[in-house]
């Protein structure tokens, strides 16, 4: 069981963080379709420079600034130049997974064996059973963990916070208030970028220590079935990324022993519970109002 | 698309590639010889099917992102038909049946994500993400359990009866007989867009739908019916790389088409004439990336940064350009 | 009824300053939209601006409020001139804007919504909270500002706003038709707020065509009149309902004897219609109504009274909840659409119901045939291509293109597509929801022309328009819609200006057993 909750965590985190970048573009009005690409563009240039600077601290470092660079990319085309969302997010993915793998076979694999370095067992709470495999992972993990806290506490407990939520809720009351919509929505999406290329480096870095073409292989979409069950809160999106993970994790169980269910069977299981959440909710499950519309206001 | 293929040219220099040797091979690999052509067309097949099952909700103002999940569910519905009923081969035409039974099966995921987008106003971008990875784990759990090929050293389905194959001309890698499929395909919706009634209520329903509302056409009714019908255009396409090319399903069955042609019908703008020449240019570039590797050493995934990037301009050029109007007018 | 002045009106000096605007005028290209405004709002009072759509009262707020800036004249705060260019400006000089869309955020809280408008950083603080708190009660209300905006009743939204807007230490309120979406019970709290407001020192412009208000509420009252000001009151309590209501629609020569009685037979028929009205949500009564082939029925009544309502329930867009609405004994809600496109001609008031700005004006002319009758197939496109060629010409829409796309249009165009798409089919209904909105007066004439064409030919038209002297000289008979109520019709040789104000004055409330 041990192991399971471990798996839940490696592959989860990814997740998480994928997740929290989506809620926080999401939340300013701007739907981030480009979290897939956020994550691969993340795992490589993790990957990248913690192999060449043998740090991993720098390759964090590294990804987290890509992230945002990414970001900043789909905050010009989506914000700015108000580009279909959903048409850039989509396209932005395919030019990242094209431009990673191309740069990928040039340097070649060597290039990306990443330096390894220990988990960070936290003191009495790696060792309740179970759950413990949250707190002996990564660090990469737990500041993860830190952003659940951190943008519940951003978003609902500040100023700031009220000012995204307005932008995603209202663009035009919130001007009327005197809120800056197209450049809360833009640093909105730059941050998000940067948020989900930490989960991309987790993969590089904490998980396959390198990297492969393709490697975030649909993690990105399935942060929007995260969403949709967290209903765009960070500690409800932290409990959809452990659902998934969990549920990805069973792939490992499958190799070791004989699992009683089939086990794709399991793991469709958490999409079908967001779909059947959305159906049952309907529009009362509903994201932010002004998500997916370019800002159309005068001046 | 051009410019996809100008900015070749430039990355193969910084790469350090023979550029015109780098052209030479994009071009030769499809067009070089009778075989290039013939995979060129194979690489087409889905784009084609499956740009219009993108392209008939876009025209309705919906994104269908479920073209993997829908294809995968009509390759997967044809199969089980042609395995559970090996009589059908001999009859001839069979394989039409196969084809119906795969355009059912996508029809049915476009209806869960068209009744929800319909009725419960959920939006279709997010279920039809889901239901890709629905049929996803589906089809793996049959491939690699029930269904199984036991004859196989891998996770794959067993194999349609050759009768309820679609021939390729000229040995294994010819010409392609399922293009038909494709080319009817596209025909047919193009048809139904530019010359009847219900696809002009349906262009109505994405460019004025208030306007379509107040004469008399059902709004909901027409966003489920468009979902359904792209649906049963990605399952036909399924169903076609089934009978046409692949034969059986394995793990690997579709390498991404579906998003590839959320990019396709969107540079065509939904005009389903325009898919056909759309996907035929990402499959002449997916086909010369397969190439380039081993010719001059760049790695085939560049085809894939060419395509996007058109895509993004488009997608930038047509949002200010909007956001402009709405500025001269709003005053 | 009035309130007796408020106290504070007889207070020190400072307490009788006001704000004053003196000529002001605003242009739009060749429009004037404000040509001569000039009006006092005193501190203490509540002040009604009246006027009929059109008459220039939003252009006036748009300019105090700092949105538009005035092209002449003089706005004066205790009697000093003063500049406002900005937004900003008009929140410095002590000026706030209720407008009658809300501008709170319906998922954020009331503490929430209030912040961002009030607190530096934004975010709800104890000081803000506990000031807003203090100002609802100055008011006389509370409200939980832990609950959500869209949790609260239209009324209370409407009072979080105008507590919000007067934090900002505003002096001048402007309330910009607060009770277009306000139950009659929800209306009396509000007026009881705004009183208290002026009682503490406020000066209170509530903006509105409703006239009975400005009778029963209000302590001075502003009449504008195709952008200027025609008519100040210093005791609307005291004027009689024909008093107010020749103010605001002027003095209507009585129609000459031209029409005659039109003898067709019934086309249109209503009888016991009640509804909730489909665009507005108002209250839809049409208790009885015909209307003969060859007859024109205007209906007279101030915007905002359920027109577009009443206009989309005779078009057969929507079908009322109880009661019939028979076109030649059929009911209109149940025709299929073939046969309500072809035998109803409607134009709405609402553009995008009749009109896209992404297809051409060709499409734009053809919809409904392609929908209905004739597939585009290449030979009716070109069919329909050329008969909407005719149609521009005759209906002179500009650019004089069918290929144009509906975007690149003005207005008025947009509006002549809709119209000559409608007008040229042979119908049995013709309904005009504000059909010569945006045009100049040549074509409104020419609309009218081609309204009486129709009725020749056999149509009933019903005729909904917002001037009054524009529906008594096309019209053969007249009805009045007040809050969604239609009186019974009569010959518009009847129609005199007592009866309409009278009618639109109205305020017994619609019976609730009609047969």
């Amino acid at each position: 069981m041990e192991f399971l909750f471990g798996a839940m965590v490696v592959l989860g985190v990814p997740l998480l963080f994928a997740a929290l970048g989506g809620i926080l573009a999401e939340r300013s009005g701007v739907l981030n379709l480009g979290l897939e690409g956020l994550l691969l563009i993340g795992a490589f240039c993790g990957a990248l420079v913690g192999s060449s600077t043998g740090s991993v601290l720098t390759g964090v470092a590294a990804a987290l600034a890509a992230g945002l660079l990414g970001g900043a990319v789909l905050a010009l085309l989506t914000v700015v130049l108000r580009a279909d969302q959903i048409v850039t997010g989509i396209a932005f993915n395919i030019a990242m997974l094209g431009l990673t793998g191309l740069l990928f076979g040039v340097l070649g694999a060597g290039a990306f064996a990443t330096p390894s370095d220990a988990d960070t067992r936290i003191p009495f709470l790696a060792d309740i059973p179970a759950l413990g495999a949250l707190f002996s992972t990564h660090w990469i993990a737990y500041v993860g963990y830190a952003l659940v806290v951190a943008l519940t506490v951003v978003l609902f407990r500040t100023g700031l916070g009220v000012r995204i939520r307005a932008s995603g809720e209202n663009a035009e009351a919130a001007r009327a208030s005197g809120v800056n919509v197209l450049r809360t929505r833009f640093a909105a999406v730059v941050l998000s970028g940067g948020i989900a290329a930490l989960g991309g480096a987790f993969m590089s870095l904490a998980d396959v220590h390198g990297f492969g073409e393709n490697m975030v292989d649909g993690r990105g979409y399935i942060a929007f079935a995260i969403i949709i069950l967290g209903r765009w809160r960070p500690l409800g999106v932290a409990a959809g990324a452990a659902l998934f993970g969990f549920a990805q994790g069973l792939d490992l169980f499958a190799q070791t022993r004989s699992f009683p269910l089939p086990l794709e069977a399991v793991q469709a299981v958490p999409y079908v519970i967001a779909l059947a959440t959305a159906a049952i909710l309907g529009k009362k499950a509903r994201p932010p109002a002004e998500e997916g519309r370019p800002l159309m206001l005068a001046g | 698309m051009l410019m996809s293929v100008a900015l070749l040219g430039p990355i193969a220099a910084v790469v350090g590639a023979d550029v015109g040797h780098t052209y030479s091979t994009l071009f030769l690999t499809s067009f070089g010889s009778p075989f290039g052509i013939g995979v060129l067309l194979i690489y087409s097949i889905p784009l084609v099917l499956v740009g219009l099952a993108v392209a008939v909700p876009y025209r309705a103002g919906l994104f269908n992102i479920g073209g993997d999940g829908q294809l995968l569910m009509g390759a997967f519905t044809a199969m089980v038909v042609g395995v559970s009923l090996p009589g059908l081969g001999a009859i001839p035409g069979g394989v039409l049946i196969l084809l119906l039974a795969g355009a059912a099966a996508g029809a049915f995921f476009g209806a869960i994500a068209g009744a929800l987008r319909a009725w419960r106003g959920v939006s279709e971008i997010v279920t039809t993400i889901m239901l890709n990875f629905v049929a996803l784990f589906l089809v793996r759990y049959f491939v690699a359990g029930p269904l199984r090929d036991p004859g196989l050293t891998f996770n794959a389905s067993p194999a349609v009866d050759p009768g309820l194959r679609i021939a390729k001309l000229a040995g294994n890698a010819g010409i392609p007989m399922s293009a038909l499929v494709a080319i009817l395909a596209a025909a047919v919706v193009a048809w139904w867009a530019y010359r009847t009634r219900s696809g002009w209520a349906h262009r109505m329903l994405g460019t004025a739908p208030s306007f379509a509302r107040a004469k008399g056409v059902r709004v909901e009714v027409g966003y489920f019916l468009a979902l359904v019908a792209g649906g049963a255009l990605g399952g036909l396409a399924g169903a076609t790389e089934l009978v046409g090319n692949q034969y059986r399903i394995g793990f690997g069955f579709s390498p991404g088409w579906g998003i590839d042609a959320v990019a396709i019908a969107l540079l065509a703008r939904g005009n389903p004439l325009a898919v056909v020449p759309i996907a035929v240019f990402f499959a002449f570039l997916r086909n010369g990336g397969g190439a380039l590797q081993s010719a001059v050493g760049i790695p085939g995934t560049v085809v894939t940064l060419l395509a996007a990037v058109p895509v993004l301009i488009v997608a930038a050029v047509t949002g200010w350009r909007t956001y402009r109007k709405f500025r001269g007018e709003g005053g | 009824m009035t309130t007796a002045p408020a106290p504070s009106d007889q207070g020190g000096p400072e307490l009788r300053s006001s704000l004053q605007v003196r000529d002001v005028r605003k242009h739009f290209g060749p429009i004037l939209a404000n040509d001569g405004v000039n009006a006092e709002f005193r501190l203490g009072q509540v002040h009604a601006l009246l006027g009929e759509n059109g008459a220039g009262k939003s252009t006036l707020i748009k300019i105090l409020s700092g949105i538009y800036e005035a092209d002449g004249g003089e706005i004066l705060l205790d009697g000093r001139p003063v500049q406002i260019r900005s937004t900003a400006d008009a929140r410095a000089s002590g000026i706030a804007v209720v407008h009658q869309h809300s501008a709170l955020i319906g998922r954020l809280t009331v503490a929430e919504n209030i912040a961002l408008a009030h607190d530096g950083l934004g975010f709800p603080r104890k000081a803000v909270v506990s000031r807003f708190t203090q100002a609802a009660a100055d008011l006389g209300f509370t409200i939980d500002p832990r609950r959500t905006v869209e949790s609260l009743s239209v009324g209370d939204r409407q009072r979080v706003e105008i507590v919000r807007e007067m934090m900002t230490a505003a002096k001048v309120l402007i309330l910009d038709e607060p009770t277009a979406t306000l139950a009659p019970s929800e209306r009396d709290v509000l007026f009881a707020t705004l009183r208290r407001l002026a009682d503490l020192g406020s000066a209170v412009i509530l903006v509105t065509h409703r006239l009975e208000e400005a009778a029963l509420y209000c302590d001075a009252v502003t009449v504008l009149r195709a952008g200027r000001t025609v008519f100040e009151h210093e005791e609307p309590s005291r004027l009689s309902q024909a008093d107010l209501v020749r103010a605001m629609v002027g003095d209507v020569r009585l129609v000459a004897e031209r029409h005659t009685s039109p003898r067709g037979e019934i086309a249109l028929s209503a009888a016991g219609v009640r509804s909730r009205g489909p665009v507005s949500g108002m209250a839809i009564e049409v208790a009885q109504l015909t209307v003969r082939s060859g007859e024109i029925l205007g209906i007279a009544g101030v915007e905002g009274n359920g027109q577009s309502d009443l206009a989309e329930m005779l078009s057969g867009a929507v079908k009322p909840d109880h009661g019939s609405l028979l076109l030649h004994e059929r009911e209109i809600g149940a025709l299929p659409g073939h046969e309500r496109t072809s035998l109803i001609a409607y134009v709405p008031d609402d553009e995008s119901l009749g009109f896209s700005v992404n297809l051409r004006v060709w499409e734009n002319l053809s919809a409904e045939e392609m929908l209905y009758r004739r597939p585009p197939t290449a030979g009716n496109k070109k069919a329909m291509r050329a008969r909407s060629a005719e149609l521009v010409e005759r209906f002179n829409i500009r650019p004089p293109s069918i290929d144009a796309v509906g975007g690149q249009l003005s207005g008025g165009n947009r509006r002549r597509v809709q119209i000559a798409r409608e007008f040229s089919k042979t119908p049995s209904l013709v309904v005009c929801g504000y059909a010569t909105r945006g045009l100049d007066v040549q074509s409104i004439q020419q609309v009218k022309n081609w309204c009486r064409e129709l009725a020749n030919g056999g149509a009933a038209v019903v005729y909904i328009a917002s001037d009054l002297e524009e529906i008594l000289d096309l019209s053969d008979s007249v009805a009045v819609l007040a809050r969604g109520r239609l009186t019974a019709s009569r010959p518009a040789v009847e129609a005199t200006t007592e009866w309409i104000g009278h009618a639109m004055l109205s305020t017994e409330t619609p019976s609730e057993q009609t047969a």
